[in-house]
């Protein structure tokens, strides 16, 4: 009788060992596998052929050539229409992301100061976060009207020349030299003009969406800081300007560092935005618009992959050049971060 | 409480350095720094102030123009609030594409409320298996789940596209997963990709794992399984990790664009926000209806979310905190 006890509680417990663990995980393990790991073979695989609906023919590494080749200029001198993605998200992601994270420390900074009203003030930098992309940028694009747009009525109370906003291709720098009398020099490399003004637009949008996620983090780890700490710099007569410099942002630099992880991530797969701002509101212009100057690559790779025939080969692999470039400054970032980043 | 006993101190200290300062002085002095704190408290207030208009305003604009006349949302200069409000606006707004909005409400409910539950209930099992449970791999497997936190949307749409066309046995495939379009343009073809998600398993494996072992130790003594603990004892004790996956969860499916942009094409199946670009391209230039679609789409989520806040925020600082 006890013999067969200790047989059966063995092999319940080796049940438990192997089975059990298996069974709550099977679901998940599946659906990772299928859904996000196993893709990123196939999509290695799918970048080898020419791909429609169905592959059609393996062409080695012509998908990747073709990439290259489009890096390249254009016959005009403009560069191709990889070569102008890859600008469009270097302009993008180095505008927005220092951008939201600067201007998220100093709020979080000032809503720290024990302000009353926290809880409301708080939720009003938070509410664009939650709201659909879809629903905020369609607002957008109504503040931006050309015609109409409250923000031309507000450049005009202003005294200053209404603008085209969405609609205009025009790099930024020049256009602001100009405005002070200073002319642009014919040659210069046309990545030296910087973004378009539809581009500005959409990275400003971009900003407004995702401050209050970036303000609500950097919060939460502002409030871990010992207040003695602070107290005690501040009777040895830092002034504001050194404490955040030198105090604070030491301090939560673990905080600020996994925020520009996560930051330059979305960043550099940024559609939603551009999609809605340069798509909606009846311009009809298409996902890019105009010229091409808000085209990031995730933009780009949805073009081949909804608008063009047997190119989802060519699709996949932009998505791995996405994937890589996104890996390589991933590790970048966390090899300066070795440095940089203060643990405890 | 111990900015404000140093701050006591301080004062105290100061009073009994110099009790024979002259007073006059020192209360001029005083009045100064007072003066000067209340101007920076000003200051502080006019930021945080402006800073919140500038983030709300884009909300404000857009529900007055929903219920403006056609003729007042195209005057310039514009007006502030609407002459007449127009509240017929949301009516015709709701009427607008062909199918009416009640159907893509219905599909962004479906997958929201589908997409969630399996994403909890899958999340769960895992989080407790690798929280509390003893097997090997246990966490090179947490690792490779976590790592595929790294992997972009956009490198997994293009495959995932292709696959949920193979899937077998389904819209028409045979065994193999030919012949037939698979699960694409499906509600299914829609919510599985998303299910299963590292940063809810991982949320609620710490949240899992910070209940101390006595509980299972005593209701083990009870003969009880696993699977009664799990439910019964380990999620209500840790309900505040459980509604931030909800949360967090129903919202990112709620808003969701691109995925359900490529998986379907019937606009009988298509969620809200689909719904509402459809709008945007047909009525973009009827300014008043879109901004009325707009509001209907927008506003549920942000009264949603009013109610809600507190533990949303919580969700977000925990992440923020352990990174």
């Amino acid at each position: 009788m006890a013999s067969e006890i200790i047989v059966r509680r063995r092999k319940r417990q080796r049940m438990e060992r192997l089975w059990l663990p298996a069974l709550y995980l099977a679901p998940t393990l599946v659906l990772l596998w299928a859904f996000d790991i196993y893709p990123i073979f196939l999509s290695a695989w799918m970048s080898l052929w020419r791909w429609g609906i169905q592959p059609e023919e393996f062409i080695g590494l012509d998908n990747y050539i073709r990439i290259f080749e489009q890096i390249g200029s254009r016959p005009g001198g403009a560069p191709g229409e990889v070569g102008q993605s890859l600008m469009v998200t270097g302009f993008y992601v180095l505008g927005t992301v220092p951008a939201t994270i600067v201007i998220a420390f100093v709020i979080a900074n000032l809503l720290n100061s024990k302000v009353r009203f926290l809880g409301a003030l708080r939720t009003a930098y938070f509410v664009p976060y939650i709201t659909s992309t879809v629903a905020a940028g369609l607002a957008f694009v109504w503040l931006l009207n050309p015609q109409v747009g409250v923000l031309n009525s507000l450049m005009e109370w202003f005294g200053l020349p209404a603008q085209q906003w969405l609609l205009d291709p025009e790099p930024i720098v020049p256009k602001l030299l100009g405005a002070v009398g200073i002319g642009w020099p014919d040659g210069a490399p046309g990545f030296l003009a910087g973004p378009s003004v539809a581009l500005v637009c959409v990275m400003a949008f971009s900003v407004w969406n995702t401050l209050g996620f970036a303000v609500v983090i950097i919060l939460a780890g502002l409030i871990t800081i010992d207040p003695q700490v602070k107290e005690a710099a501040r009777m040895d007569g830092v002034n504001s300007w050194q404490m955040a410099t030198r105090i604070t942002m030491p301090l939560v630099s673990p905080t600020l560092f996994l925020l520009l992880v996560v930051s330059t991530i979305r960043s550099f797969q940024s559609f939603n935005e551009v999609y809605v701002l340069t798509s909606g509101g009846g311009y009809g212009a298409g996902a890019g618009s105009p010229l091409d100057s808000t085209l990031t690559l995730p933009v780009l790779i949805f073009r081949h992959l909804y608008e063009r025939p047997s190119s989802v080969g060519f699709a996949a692999a932009l998505s791995m050049l996405l994937f890589f470039l996104l890996l390589i400054v991933t590790l970048v970032q966390f090899r300066f971060a070795e440095r940089r980043v203060h643990y405890d | 409480m111990a900015l404000h006993t140093i701050e006591n101190k301080t004062a105290e200290t100061t009073r009994t350095r110099s009790p024979v300062g002259p007073p006059k002085k020192s209360a001029r002095a005083h009045a100064a720094q007072r003066w000067r704190r209340k101007a920076s408290r000003v200051v502080l207030y006019g930021a945080l102030i402006a800073g919140a208009v500038v983030m709300l305003f884009p909300f404000f604009w857009m529900i007055s123009s929903s219920l403006k006349t056609f003729q007042e949302v195209n005057l310039s200069p514009p007006t502030m609030l609407p002459s007449d409000p127009q509240w017929s606006n949301y009516a015709q707004a709701w009427e607008g594409p062909p199918s009416g909005f009640g159907r893509y409400f219905l599909n962004s409910l479906i997958v929201a409320v589908l997409g969630t539950a399996l994403q909890l209930v899958t999340g769960i099992t895992a989080a407790y298996a690798f929280a509390r449970m003893k097997f090997r791999f246990n966490n090179l497997l947490f690792l490779v789940v976590l790592a595929t936190m790294m992997i972009p949307f956009e490198a997994r749409i293009v495959p995932n596209y292709v696959l949920i066309r193979q899937i077998p046995l389904t819209g028409g495939n045979d065994l193999l997963g030919e012949g037939g379009s698979g699960l694409y343009d499906t509600y299914a073809g829609m919510i599985l990709p998303g299910v299963a998600g590292a940063f809810a398993i991982f949320l609620l494996r710490q949240a899992f794992m910070a209940v101390p072992r006595d509980y299972w130790d005593a209701i083990r003594m009870d003969g009880a399984s696993h699977w009664t603990f799990l439910w019964r004892v380990l999620i209500p004790m840790t309900m505040p990790a459980v509604l931030t996956v909800v949360l967090f969860g129903f919202i990112g499916r709620w808003n969701e664009l691109l995925w359900p942009l490529i998986a379907t094409q019937s606009e009988s199946i298509r969620p809200v926000q689909l719904g509402l670009m459809a709008f945007s391209g047909d009525e973009g230039s009827l300014y008043h209806l879109l901004m009325a679609a707009t509001t209907l789409v927008a506003v549920p989520g942000i009264i949603f979310f009013l109610f809600v806040q507190r533990r949303f925020v919580e969700g977000l600082t925990a992440f923020g905190v352990k990174g």
